[in-house]
């Protein structure tokens, strides 16, 4: 990394300016030293001070880049480098560049990686381009700005991986629209010209950037100052965005012009990308959905045209919108995807696009969608990155469905009735939300990326799936045997005996174990030596709560809340927030209900109130520390549980706790709500049991003392081991690091079920963890009460746990607590896996 | 009579104690085009050089000159602090080893000053800087030499230009430092720095002349 000096003759200057510049670099470690003023404070530059930060420079970084604010300052720094050693010379440069955007532009690009030169050559830059904003300033509105017209302007780096795109890009829009001033923003590291904040068209047409580029937002207007605040506040956060950040987007094969399109050969094994595993043998089902003809006619009152148009659109829109709810009832995440379709309906230049045509051609509004459309989506697929080339479908989906309301016509999806192995070319998530999921055994797609919609989709619903195979798969006739292992991101066609025979093998084993589970989960969870524990569900809705209830969860160890909170600009009021409590207490009975409360903020930003900015929000203000700074959001999410549980079994869990005197608090303000329900004679649980989630180390070590605080435990075996190993969940570099049986994990796993024991409190654990086959037998020895896990693999677990005795669970808790890598735990505990379930198999 | 290593440090406090008395002064200059600091910064720069000299007192002239330099641009704080900073290193470089100098090696020293002066500030004749005092100065104490005058006179030829350098920059635009943010409003007042580097000229011929009697 490039380290920056700052010489100034105004200390505050220089400190100033180190502080801005440092917010340019997303988090970055990107050391930057101030030395300004001279030694006794004064204006003025000291050489003693700039050679204390030459030295801390070039100690903190690779070389280090000094940027002075006057001549004099200039000339003190040339002494201060001709004093240092030539070696030490060789690694310092002094830029000639305006010393505020200088810092701030050699910042954000030594933050991107940039070696000398080039943070050298950003810095020079930084006084042309602020130059060229003067000379070609953005077309602003057609009067001339008022002379007490606010503008305000900012660069920022995108942190996100997926950078400036379309869901970025559709949050971005949707934040700038909400402001009165003109918005443009640029693309500084690619020299785009400015776009149209509020078009995402624009946006995406011209001003999209990767990771790491550097964008720059200009205001003009009253609110200026606060919109390129709002929208600096978002890049940096990156965009929220939760998934795509689980990845490295992956480029989509190149497109059909570019590689010639051979059928594929029997045998031959097509390799795609794996988007959701799972293994599959069915034959092919190519899907095509017809499109709608349209025919080009003239019409004689354009304006009536436009007006049919936009009833369509705000019909279009209206289905999107239940689209996206339903969606989210079951998976927030994935939901977000109709966030850019919604956009590209609002957006104001496909808009305008649209009437013009009509207008101007006097063609019918069909016509005008397939024009204008057409072009959006040729630009699309023409562009340089593969996750705007994914966003192709989206735009054709968009225009697909305009074309529906325009005709009145029904999408009619006829599968056939045997199961299928679908494959498209890509599926928009319509088409996703349209297909009978039931009669599918797994997707193929010719495009896509592991972060397309229908890897997305796939994976929640449990379908293997494989994309990016490119044009090839699209040969397969229909009927063809296939053998997908979307694990492996491989499809076989027409597979050999052989291979068949394999992949039966193995999806049929897979598949009998979990039938018999299926058949015995009325089954308690209990050993052969009859220790029983709980096997519950992680649910986040009503409709995984009946789910739940269906693969046999005996409760719910993790209700995630979060689903109230995100995606929507409003709160969940009280009332809202019973009405659902109370919906899911109702599906699961009088088993116990944990319901955590909102884990939000960090990575998972509200947007409905403001959050102080995260450099890295893991380690940032979510969760309880989020709660304790709303106070008033806590208190009406700790009411609405305490008006729903009368009559059920509801719990209360808090999540992220570090120290004593957060859960203290956190049940300060349970007493709180209660007295002023009580106060005003609503009818509320009295003695809800309450938890808290064991998912710092902190917590982990301090269990002892904790437990005595609370009724249960819970520990939360993701983050904690995110925790642990000091691994970003979301990077992806630090896979090998980020697994919970590293020895690490496991002895503070161990720790946190001994103290709770010792307290008399149990203990559950609801992260992957607990459904994972080759740690159920490690935490049943460890002592684990509940097992806490997506509905799907309770039966599997269920079934593991009833194959075991507690005393071999013991000897193999003993055994693994002896090993020092996570190696030898998963490699140990893989044959101990293998074991039993060749002796469930052969049992049963 | 040749300049010994005393000459020198004499010099150095002279100087120090000519910069005292006009610290009023030049601060005044620099309050009209730049930031009423000047007398003040070389005051301050000297009073160090004046704590400094003692440890060097028994070194070569070129490790005084050079220790001096060190003292102006670790204690100035403006741009005469590395711009007269460098002047005396590269003085002290050019006299380096030397305990006595003969004119000549003094108007090489000189000169060397005024490269470094060059070197560090990138200014033009005319800039209304320090360059356009020392530049006429050390021009009429060469041609002085070349015609076969004696140290005393070539300095007092040399102060002459100075001070005539010195008046020149009241009517020219600043191109260089501070000043130079003033654009025409710099027009009228003389260089501070101009006026400085005409003190250490004169100071100079002050010490032969003082030297000679
Ligand atoms: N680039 C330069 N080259 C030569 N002399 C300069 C330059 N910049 C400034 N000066 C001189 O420095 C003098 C100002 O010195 P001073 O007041 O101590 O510094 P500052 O301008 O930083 O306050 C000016 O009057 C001018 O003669
Ligand atoms: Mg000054």
């Amino acid at each position: 990394m490039i380290a920056l000096v700052l010489v100034s003759h105004s200390r505050q200057l220089a400190e100033g300016v180190r502080e801005l510049a440092a917010q340019m670099t997303g988090g970055q470690p990107v050391p930057i030293f101030a030395a300004g003023g001279t030694d006794e404070g004064t204006i003025g530059t000291s050489l003693d001070k700039i050679m204390q930060a030459l030295d801390q420079a070039l100690e903190a970084g690779e070389a280090a880049v000094i940027l002075a604010d006057l001549g004099s300052a200039v000339m003190t720094a040339q002494m201060a480098v001709e004093f240092l050693p030539p070696e030490a010379q060789q690694r310092v440069r002094l830029a000639d560049a305006p010393f505020v955007e200088g810092a701030i532009s050699a910042a954000a690009t030594a933050a991107g990686g940039g070696d000398l030169t080039a943070v050298v050559e950003a810095a020079r830059q930084a006084g042309a381009l602020a130059k060229l904003y003067e000379e070609s300033a953005p077309p602003a509105s057609a009067e001339p700005p008022a002379a007490d017209e606010a503008v305000a302007q900012t660069e920022v780096t995108i942190v996100n991986p997926t950078g400036l795109h379309a869901r970025p890009a559709a949050s971005f829009v949707q934040a700038a629209t909400g402001f009165q001033a003109e918005i443009t923003v640029e693309n500084l590291s690619k020299g785009r010209p400015p776009a149209n904040a509020k078009s995402v068209m624009a946006v995406l047409g011209q001003a999209t950037a990767e990771q790491g580029e550097r964008i720059r937002i200009t205001a003009r207007g009253p609110d200026a100052q606060a919109a390129v605040e709002a929208l600096r506040a978002l890049v940096e956060s990156g965009f929220g965005e939760l998934e795509e950040a689980t990845g490295t987007p992956q480029a989509a094969p190149a497109q059909p012009d570019a590689e010639p399109t051979e059928a594929a050969q029997p045998g031959q094994t097509l390799r795609g990308i794996p988007a959701a595993e799972g293994i599959a043998i069915a034959p092919a089902w190519q899907f095509a959905v017809a499109r709608p003809r349209v025919e080009k006619r003239r019409i004689a009152e354009p304006e009536a045209e436009i007006a049919r148009l936009r009833e369509a659109i705000a019909r279009a829109k209206q289905a999107l919108e239940k689209l996206q709810a339903d969606v989210a009832r079951d998976d927030a995440e994935a939901a977000r995807i109709f966030e850019f379709q919604r956009t590209v309906l609002d957006d104001p230049a496909i808009l305008a696009a649209l009437e013009e045509s009509i207008r101007r051609e006097a063609i019918n509004a069909e016509a005008a969608v397939e024009e204008v459309f057409g072009e959006w989506q040729a630009r699309f697929r023409a562009m340089e990155s593969p996750l705007l080339r994914l966003r192709a479908a989206d735009i054709e989906d968009v225009s697909l469905r305009l074309l529906r309301e325009l005709s009145g016509e029904e999408a009619a999806v006829a599968l056939p009735d045997e199961p299928v192995i679908l494959i498209a070319r890509d599926l928009t998530p319509s088409d996703i939300a349209q297909i009978d999921m039931a009669r599918i055994k797994a997707i193929c797609t010719a495009g896509g990326g592991a972060t397309s919609h229908v890897a997305i989709l796939s994976r929640t619903r449990g379908l293997p799936a494989v994309v990016g195979l490119g044009e090839a798969i699209l040969a397969v006739p229909t009927g063809t045997p296939l053998a997908v292992d979307g694990g492996r991101g491989l499809v076989v066609v027409e597979p050999s005996a052989e291979v068949i025979e394999g992949y039966r093998r193995r999806a049929e084993r897979r598949e009998r174990l979990r039938s018999i589970a299926l058949q015995t989960r009325e089954a308690a969870a209990e050993t052969t030596d009859g220790h029983r524990v709980m096997v519950a569900a992680n649910i986040g809705g009503v409709e995984s709560a009946r789910e739940a209830v269906a693969m046999g969860a005996e409760g719910v160890g993790l209700l995630r809340t979060e689903f109230l909170y995100l995606d929507r600009e409003t709160l969940p009021d009280e009332e809202e927030q019973v009405a659902i409590y109370r919906a899911i207490a109702e599906v699961m009975g009088q088993r116990p209900v944990i319901v955590r409360t909102m884990d939000v903020g960090g990575d998972k930003p509200l947007p409905a109130i403001e959050q102080p900015p995260d450099k890295n929000p893991a380690l940032g203000v979510r969760a309880i520390r989020l709660s304790r700074l709303y106070p008033d959001l806590f208190l009406t999410q700790l009411r609405a549980i305490l008006r729903a549980a009368p009559g059920h079994n509801l719990q209360i869990m808090f999540p992220l706790i570090t120290t004593l005197d957060e859960v203290r608090w956190a049940k300060a303000m349970v007493a709180e709500a209660k007295a002023a329900l009580a106060a005003e004679g609503l009818a509320c649980a009295d003695d809800l049991p309450l938890g808290i989630m064991i998912e710092t180390p902190a917590a982990a070590m301090k269990a002892e003392e904790l437990a005595h605080e609370v009724d249960f435990f819970s520990i939360g075996s993701n983050d904690l081991t995110q925790y642990t190993m000091a691994s970003d969940r979301e990077n992806e570099h630090l896979r090998d690091l980020l697994t919970p049986l590293d020895p690490a994990v496991i002895r503070l796993i161990a720790r946190t079920i001994e103290a709770g024991h010792a307290a008399s409190i149990p203990v559950g654990l609801c992260g992957e963890m607990a459904g994972n086959r080759l740690a159920v037998p490690l935490l049943l020895g460890l002592g684990l009460d509940e097992f806490s896990m997506t509905a799907q693999s309770i039966p599997l677990t269920r079934q593991l746990i009833r194959a075991l005795s507690q005393e071999e669970a013991r000897s193999i808790a003993a055994r693994v607590l002896s090993l020092t890598t996570a190696q030898e735990v998963e490699s140990y505990l893989r044959n101990i896996a293998a074991e039993v379930e060749t002796r469930l198999e052969a049992g049963r | 009579m040749p300049i010994t290593t005393s000459d020198v440090s004499e010099y150095l406090r002279k100087v120090a104690e000519v910069l005292a008395e006009n610290k009023e002064y030049l601060t005044e200059l620099d309050s009209a085009i730049g930031d009423a600091d000047h007398g003040i910064n070389m005051d301050r720069g000297f009073q160090n050089v004046l704590r400094k000299l003692p440890a060097v007192e028994d070194k070569d002239i070129g490790t005084i000159l050079k220790t001096a330099g060190m003292a102006l641009v670790s204690s100035v704080g403006g741009a005469s602090g590395p711009l007269y900073g460098t002047a005396f290193m590269q003085a002290g470089m050019a006299a380096a080893g030397k305990r006595e100098l003969a004119a000549e090696d003094l108007l090489a020293i000189l000169e060397a000053a005024l490269k470094g002066v060059l070197m560090r500030g990138r200014a033009n004749l005319g800039d209304k800087t320090m360059v356009d005092a020392l530049t006429p100065a050390i021009d009429a104490m060469r041609e002085a030499l070349e015609n076969g005058a004696d140290l005393t006179e070539a300095l007092d030829k040399a102060t002459a230009a100075a001070e005539e350098g010195m008046k020149a920059t009241i009517p020219l635009i600043a191109k260089k430092g501070r000043a130079s943010y003033l654009g025409e409003r710099s027009i009228g007042h003389q260089d501070p720095g101009a006026t400085s580097s005409y003190l250490l000229i004169r100071t100079m011929a002050e010490m032969a002349h003082a030297k000679q009697a």
